[in-house]
């Protein structure tokens, strides 16, 4: 059996080629190219790229980040507590339609939000109707971070109910009796008990969810103003569709790739604690 | 304080889990409740916790009638058979919950952490209430679950098959150490096990569980020495079922009409052809398989299409040989009506 083992363990490596095959050249040859591109000019080794980055889009890096931050906050400020209640609360017809926004397109999401903030749009109408509003108003929302943050919230949301659902029903009945037990209500239940205990569940939706955001493009594309600070993958699409400065959409893609490798090693530094 | 069900009924779907379960636990007894799987035993503790409301029936606790009340205002706190115990919380934080919850003052709930801990003897393990439940054993765990239970002072203690995931040697000793807490601290206990030997152990009164139903309650030895039916009899001992019936000789002789129930330990094995002692049936058979069991042997006799198992202090050859049980030992049921005649 022993003997086996090495001619095992080769075939196995034989069998991950192809697998590793498809990382090394779908995304780690591209990744290393848009490094070595991010740090070239001319042919030649240089850090102007990276200075034209923080000249002209350390703006929209913060911005990005407010951004995804915002829309994160958003999306689990209202994930956890819904997920948690229909975890303890069962409704079948409550999970059908927070499955919904999983099959609506992203440039769908932010034409509807756009539809949803604009002046007359669906809001305004009905904060007229309730004589809070005119419905002319330009609503400061509708085109900044809020509005977008809001969007991408709204399109996150069912995916991660989803995945908070399922980590959620992962946490056996009896540790929730036990608290149930001791007189814990509805809220306890889920911050004492079921977010803890699928904590690093909730952390993977984090990461997904954060580099998702950081990475969209058609929701501010359709959502924002042409001035005014801009999503990171707006520079990056300008940069290297329209100005074909392939070195300064590089160095874009590191620092959007950095943001997104910085939540995933939090994450995987919390669940190896 | 005493517990009283009276009627319970509860079922999920087209289950009977409980077909009308009336029963009294004795105020500061521990009753055990018994029973194969799928019988209602953890239904019937989960209606008592009010984790489960019955269909039709009522849950009294004392003087209160606590069906419809919700688990935290029924003065119970419950064990369970995963311990469950929060493995994100430390032992302290396990026990401090509850009391939290009911806004102890929190010099009060240390106070009353360290004494609970102290009652289930767990303060003498080292930094036992900064651990996290991965960082005990399993009987550590069993105690740290038993303190989370009584530290809200319950008066009634329930136990959902709380020994079923310690090996052998642990579960002899924790079972011990729950007996003398209840003892201790007079609490009524409601103790659920398919073990019979645990519940005859263990408990003040056992109650039998059958299909949804008691089939018998009663002190250990009364229920062990008088079952009231084929199934009580069966269920408690290594006990023989045989489809026969004794002639007037105290033959036992094959019969599909009579059910002879007989626990192993009461047989007595002789070598075949000796007289049976008097006022005993017997029967002659041969022993197949004789097994090693520690404190003495089992022996399995084959007598006609049947295998009897019955102990023996010393082991035995493979063979002819004759059995012996006297009569008072042999539990006769008539199959038309399933009544002791003994």
């Amino acid at each position: 059996m022993n003997a086996a083992r090495p001619v095992e363990q080769a075939l196995w490596w034989l069998a991950a080629i192809p697998a590793t095959m498809v990382i090394f050249v779908g995304f780690g040859l591209p990744l290393v190219q848009s490094v070595v591109a991010s740090f070239t000019r001319d042919g030649v080794l240089t850090l102007a790229n990276y200075e034209l980055v923080y000249r002209l889009y350390r703006q929209d890096v913060v911005y990005t980040v407010q951004v995804a931050a915002a829309g994160l906050a958003l999306t689990f400020g209202i994930g956890i507590p819904l997920s948690g209640y229909l975890r303890l609360h069962h409704s079948q017809t409550a999970e059908f339609l927070l499955k919904v926004p999983l099959f609506v397109p992203f440039v769908v999401v932010g034409h509807a939000m756009r539809i949803f903030l604009a002046p007359r749009g669906t809001l305004l109408v009905g904060l007229h109707a309730l004589g809070l509003a005119s419905p002319d108003t330009t609503l400061a929302i509708s085109e900044g971070a809020l509005g977008l943050s809001m969007a991408l919230a709204w399109k996150h949301l069912a995916l991660v109910v989803l995945l908070l659902m399922g980590a959620f029903r992962g946490v056996s009945e009896e540790y929730l009796e036990a608290a149930r037990g001791f007189g814990a209500g509805t809220f306890r239940q889920i911050w004492a008990v079921l977010v803890p205990m699928a904590a690093p569940s909730i952390g993977l939706a984090v990461v997904l969810s954060l580099t998702s955001m950081l990475a969209s493009f058609s929701i501010p594309l359709m959502m924002t103003k042409g001035s005014g600070p801009q999503m990171l993958m707006i520079d990056l699409y300008y940069r290297y569709g329209q100005h074909g400065d392939i070195g300064v959409a590089s160095a874009i893609g590191v620092v959007s790739y950095l943001l997104a490798a910085g939540a995933a090693y939090y994450y995987l530094k919390g669940i190896a604690r | 304080m005493d517990v009283r069900v009276e009627g319970l009924i509860k079922r999920y779907g087209q289950v009977t889990a409980l077909d009308g379960v009336s029963q009294t636990f004795p105020a500061g007894a521990l009753t055990a409740v018994v029973g194969p799987s799928g019988c209602g035993k953890t239904t019937l503790l989960r209606c008592l916790a009010g984790f489960a409301t019955p269909d039709r029936g009522q849950v009294w606790m004392g003087d209160r009638n606590v069906t419809h009340l919700p688990p935290q205002s029924r003065g119970a706190a419950m064990v369970f058979q995963s311990y469950a115990l929060w493995p994100h919380m430390t032992v302290f934080e396990n026990l401090a919950f509850a009391l939290r919850l009911r806004k102890v003052p929190r010099r009060d709930i240390e106070r009353r952490v360290r004494e609970t801990l102290e009652l289930v003897e767990l303060d003498r393990v080292p930094d036992i209430e900064r651990r996290r439940p991965r960082q005990l054993s399993g009987g550590q765990q069993q105690r740290v679950a038993l303190a989370r239970a009584i530290v809200v002072r319950p008066q009634v203690l329930l136990l959902d098959e709380p020994l079923s995931n310690l090996d052998a040697k642990i579960r002899h000793r924790v079972r011990v150490e729950i007996r003398a807490l209840q003892r201790r601290t007079g609490i009524t206990a409601i103790y659920v096990t398919h073990d019979q030997e645990e519940a005859m152990s263990i408990a003040d009164m056992v109650v039998v569980m059958e299909g949804g139903r008691t089939a018998q309650a009663g002190r250990p030895e009364e229920v062990y020495a008088h079952p009231k039916s084929p199934f009580v009899a069966e269920f408690l001992g290594s006990t023989n079922v045989l489809a026969a019936v004794v002639d007037l000789d105290g033959r036992i002789l094959a019969s599909p009409g009579g059910t002879l129930i007989v626990r192993a330990e009461d047989i007595q094995l002789m070598p075949s052809g000796d007289i049976p002692p008097p006022g005993s049936a017997w029967a002659d058979g041969e022993v197949v398989d004789v097994l090693f069991l520690g404190a003495g042997y089992r022996a399995y006799v084959r007598i006609g299409d049947e295998v009897v198992m019955a102990d023996h202090r010393t082991s035995l050859p493979r063979g002819p040989v004759r059995m012996a049980i006297l009569r008072e030992k042999l539990f006769t049921f008539d199959r038309a009506t399933p009544q002791s005649n003994r």
